[in-house]
């Protein structure tokens, strides 16, 4: 750690599947544990460091929820509280899944967190052919077999349609 | 490896399974157990999640209304109900359980709960709550003091009452104790028998004539209820220190305590405190005690709060003694950025 302090000034490029290139401060970077284990272990800021599964448009908005986080101090946990739920409102899924892909291949654990519970609030308290129909999953069950699968979990269905 | 998510297919069946785990345990379980009917790709996805909360959100019907009954259920009924629910839960689940939280209002204590522990306790339980609102407050079972694989624990109307044999939880980072029938011995036994604890809530109505805290490696601190008498030691590392007395007429032993308390928490930044500010049974010798020792504190060159940053003092009424704490805090205090003091409604 010591190391990053030192270069706290340094920046380094990130470059996204297709093919732009994000000048990042360090201290930013180091929000993802992915970029903060690849410092450590020696890898030269002054390489471009490929992010071959995240778009331009994702890692615009991972960077920009990474800068906020960096920035922000311990004391201003109302105001980053705040700013996690604007962040992630009116997301379209699309958008929102490429978030919590490019969070949990970046290792960013408060991003994937809020991403992740997002996506948990969409599907909780609505029947499942709404679940069905907001994430395109087809039924592939028999109705027999979907039957049998309520039958199996029935206290779970107690008062749902 | 271009990968772009359109929001036309099916995205979620095919999260990483660390992902699915992470979305079935931020919802009820209720709702996680649901997901097995969307497809057959989901039917087994809840089974392997490896927190399990049985709480109302849960277990307590979404749509009473529907199933109820003219008269309100007896404990047998509620009991063998939410049993027959955790039971299958736990017949149908796969693989470990490291997190388990069973928080019922409806639930007394009782013999299926200390089943329920035993089992916990010997599959290495990492983190465990356990609250309860009804009845007796629930004793916990032997087996309870034997979980060395703890790293959190959240007790609430349960009794503590270790065997002389307990040697303390060695990993416990996270402990809240709430309404907790525990003695003063046992107590700061649990917290200095603890060496990697950070973080400790604690609220009792009962009275204890003396709280010692001994904890190198605390970071935030929560006392709420009636003590005569408290000491925190070795909080090196205490950031936050919370402490809201309950009522004076038993008052802390001697209220020098509270510019006292300050001087072994060399890294502290946050400050939450409630009244009464003044105590020792409010004799006028201990007020005049207490203020002495604000002014010596506050002509020493030696004391400084460095790392102060915010302070909240609620229910003050005016007393010499909270001018005084008030004046030490802001002459002391190099970095405070935040200082809110609320009267006490008369």
């Amino acid at each position: 750690m010591a190391s990053s302090i030192e270069n706290n000034n340094e920046k380094l490029t990130l470059k996204s599947s297709d093919g732009e290139e994000f000048l990042v401060e360090k201290h930013v970077a180091l929000q993802s544990t992915l970029l903060q284990n690849m410092l450590d272990s020696d890898c030269s800021s002054a390489d471009v460091i490929p992010l071959p599964k995240i778009d331009a448009r994702t890692l615009a908005l991972v960077l920009g929820y990474c800068k906020k986080h960096a920035d922000a101090s311990s004391s201003k946990q109302g105001e980053l509280n705040s700013f996690d739920s604007e962040f992630l409102k009116d997301m379209d899924m699309g958008a929102l899944f490429n978030l919590v892909l490019a969070a949990n291949f970046m290792e960013i654990k408060g991003l994937l967190d809020i991403a992740a519970q997002k996506i948990a609030d969409t599907i909780k308290d609505k029947p499942h052919q709404e679940v069905r129909e907001i994430f395109h999953v087809e039924n592939d069950y028999t109705p027999e077999e979907e039957a049998a699968v309520r039958e199996e979990n029935r206290w779970a269905f107690e008062g749902f349609p | 490896m271009k990968r772009m998510c359109s929001s036309t297919s099916d995205i979620i069946s095919d999260l990483p399974d660390n992902i699915l785990e992470k979305i079935l345990v931020l919802m009820p379980l209720r709702d996680a157990v649901r997901t097995s009917v969307l497809s057959k790709k989901w039917r087994d996805n809840w089974r392997k999640i490896p927190e399990l909360a049985f709480d109302d959100r849960s277990l307590v019907d979404p749509y009473p209304i529907l199933f109820r009954q003219r008269s309100p259920p007896d404990q047998l009924s509620i009991k063998n109900r939410f049993f027959a629910t955790i039971y299958h839960v736990l017949l149908r689940h796969q693989g470990a359980i490291p997190k388990l939280i069973l928080s019922l209002s409806e639930l007394e204590g009782c013999f299926e709960i200390d089943t329920l522990i035993i089992t916990l306790s010997s599959n290495g339980i990492q983190e465990l709550t356990v609250k309860l609102w009804k009845g007796q407050p629930y004793k916990l079972p032997q087996s309870l003091y034997t979980c060395q694989r703890l790293t959190h624990l959240n007790l609430q109307h349960c009794v503590f009452r270790p065997p002389t044999t307990f040697k303390g939880f060695r990993r416990i980072v996270y402990l809240e104790l709430y309404e907790v029938i525990i003695t003063s011995d046992a107590f700061q036994n649990l917290v200095s028998s603890c060496p990697l604890l950070e973080k400790l809530k604690f609220e009792s109505s009962a009275c204890f004539d003396y709280i010692g805290i001994d904890a190198s490696n605390l970071k935030v601190l929560s006392l709420t209820g009636f003590f005569k008498s408290l000491r925190v030691k070795n909080a090196r590392h205490l950031t936050k220190f919370s402490l809201y007395p309950k009522a004076c007429q038993f008052g802390i032993r001697d209220a020098v305590e509270w510019a006292g308390l300050l001087d072994g928490l060399p890294v502290l930044e946050h400050l939450h405190m409630g009244g009464p500010y003044v105590w020792a049974n409010s004799t006028s010798g201990s007020e005049e005690a207490a203020v002495k020792a604000c002014e010596e504190k506050l002509a020493s060159s030696k004391f400084c709060l460095k790392h102060l940053r915010e302070v909240e003092m609620r229910l003050v009424s005016d007393t010499k003694i909270e001018l005084h704490f008030m004046k030490l805090l802001l002459a002391k205090s190099r970095v405070l950025e935040s200082m809110v003091v609320k009267a006490k409604s008369s």
